[in-house]
């Protein structure tokens, strides 16, 4: 019965997020949103399961990592391709990689993110985590628009009248900037 | 910064990244060019060149490398995507079609013939000359890969390696008058394997993300 249950799941989890992404791959801001949502508890609970003895922090870092990484990788998606298999081995591939550069090698079979059943998200514990320190080590104006965006919710063009920064050049520091951040946790984070 | 922040930020990102595939096309072109030229212009063609491309002995020494090129340059693009796999047993063929090459010169070689002809007098050069007319090709695959999600970075590596390898061969092959397979197979193999491992290395290195 649970079985079912899970195995219908799994199903819909697969068609929901090709459909996701394929809208946002249109330019269908919302549906990435509702993708990265969705694809974020499935990632929480096999960083969970994993990561036993890191802390609740560290493995939402672990969790961001991943997520930051889908993200600019999504060009290697293929519409037509199912984007849960993709996803799993993009998020597989990061994981390992960021339990590795924390001084663990971990095994990771990428059945495992298919036959997780996503963690109910507790209390998000990031508060003031790594991305934070990292935010420091790009250049103030970058560093500043990533946070109206982030934190305080703002949209491109506000970002931009903000920041007196056209549209266009809002977008590709944005770009840049994630970039950059996924370089800077590539090398800043050697425990 | 909450992972739901984190999400937010994301979702404004809407620049798409070109694929590895656009990447390669706007590398690899210029890179052959720079080889060929090189060739052309340092080392000289050979002429005739139909010597070269149209006699049944001599011509594997071009074609064979080219055909590699065209059929792994595939497989290492492909492994740019992180869900790819590629099987790679098939591509014994290509020493095994050397060994025979070999097995045929030296039952048609005369006995006193056979060790100058395996010898020739390009050795060097052609060890020298193979990989570095096939590094532009190597990175311009290796570029693109980086551009990709690969999780097999030394797959990757020594497919775009042998693929770059083949290239880089095929041009000299251009050049060089050495016409024996017992030349040309097992000093040409050796760059070419060379490259490979080159590529291998770089690969474990560069393709990291």
């Amino acid at each position: 019965m649970i079985a079912n249950e899970g195995m219908a799941m799994m199903h819909d989890r697969r068609a929901d997020w090709s459909q996701l992404l394929r809208a946002a791959n249109a330019g269908d801001k919302r549906a990435y949103g509702l993708f990265l949502q969705a694809v974020t508890p499935v990632l929480r609970s096999v960083v969970r399961a994993r990561g036993a003895g890191l802390s609740e922090a560290d493995c939402e870092d672990v969790v961001q990592e991943a997520l930051l990484a889908i993200h600019l990788k999504r060009h290697t998606w293929r519409e037509d391709e199912p984007a849960a298999p993709w996803c799993y081995a993009i998020a597989r591939h990061k994981v390992v990689d960021a339990f590795r550069k924390r001084g663990r090698r971990i095994h990771l079979p990428v059945e495992d993110f298919a036959e997780m059943l996503p963690a109910a998200p507790e209390a998000d514990p990031t508060e003031k985590a790594d991305i934070e320190t990292f935010l420091t080590h790009l250049e103030p104006r970058a560093a500043q628009l990533v946070r109206a965006i982030g934190l305080e919710g703002k949209s491109i063009a506000e970002t931009g009248d903000a920041l007196d920064m056209s549209e266009g050049a809002v977008r590709v520091m944005l770009h840049r900037s994630l970039k950059k951040l996924a370089a800077l946790r590539e090398r800043l984070i050697e425990i | 910064m909450k992972t739901e922040d984190l999400i937010s930020v994301l979702q404004q990102d809407t620049l798409p990244d070109p694929r590895p595939k656009q990447v390669l096309g706007r590398w690899l072109v210029p890179a052959l060019l720079l080889s060929a030229l090189f060739v052309i212009s340092v080392y000289g063609l050979r002429f005739p060149l139909e010597q070269t491309l149209m006699t049944p002995e001599i011509a594997p020494k071009f074609y064979l490398p080219l055909v590699l090129a065209v059929l792994v340059t595939p497989m290492a693009v492909r492994l740019g995507r992180p869900t790819a796999k590629v099987s790679t047993g098939w591509l014994w063929i290509f020493p095994a079609i050397g060994a025979a090459l070999l097995a045929y010169a030296f039952l048609t070689t005369p006995d006193g013939q056979r060790m100058a002809d395996f010898e020739g007098e390009t050795i060097l050069p052609c060890l020298i000359s193979v990989p570095m007319l096939s590094l532009p090709a190597l990175g311009a695959l290796l570029v693109s890969l980086r551009k990709g999600a690969v999780t097999r970075p030394a797959q990757a590596g020594a497919l775009a390696g042998l693929a770059a390898g083949g290239m880089g061969t095929a041009i000299y092959a251009l050049h060089c008058t050495e016409d024996s397979p017992l030349f040309y197979v097992t000093w040409y193999g050796l760059g070419i394997v060379v490259v490979m491992l080159v590529g291998a290395l770089i690969g474990t290195r560069v393709l990291r993300w």
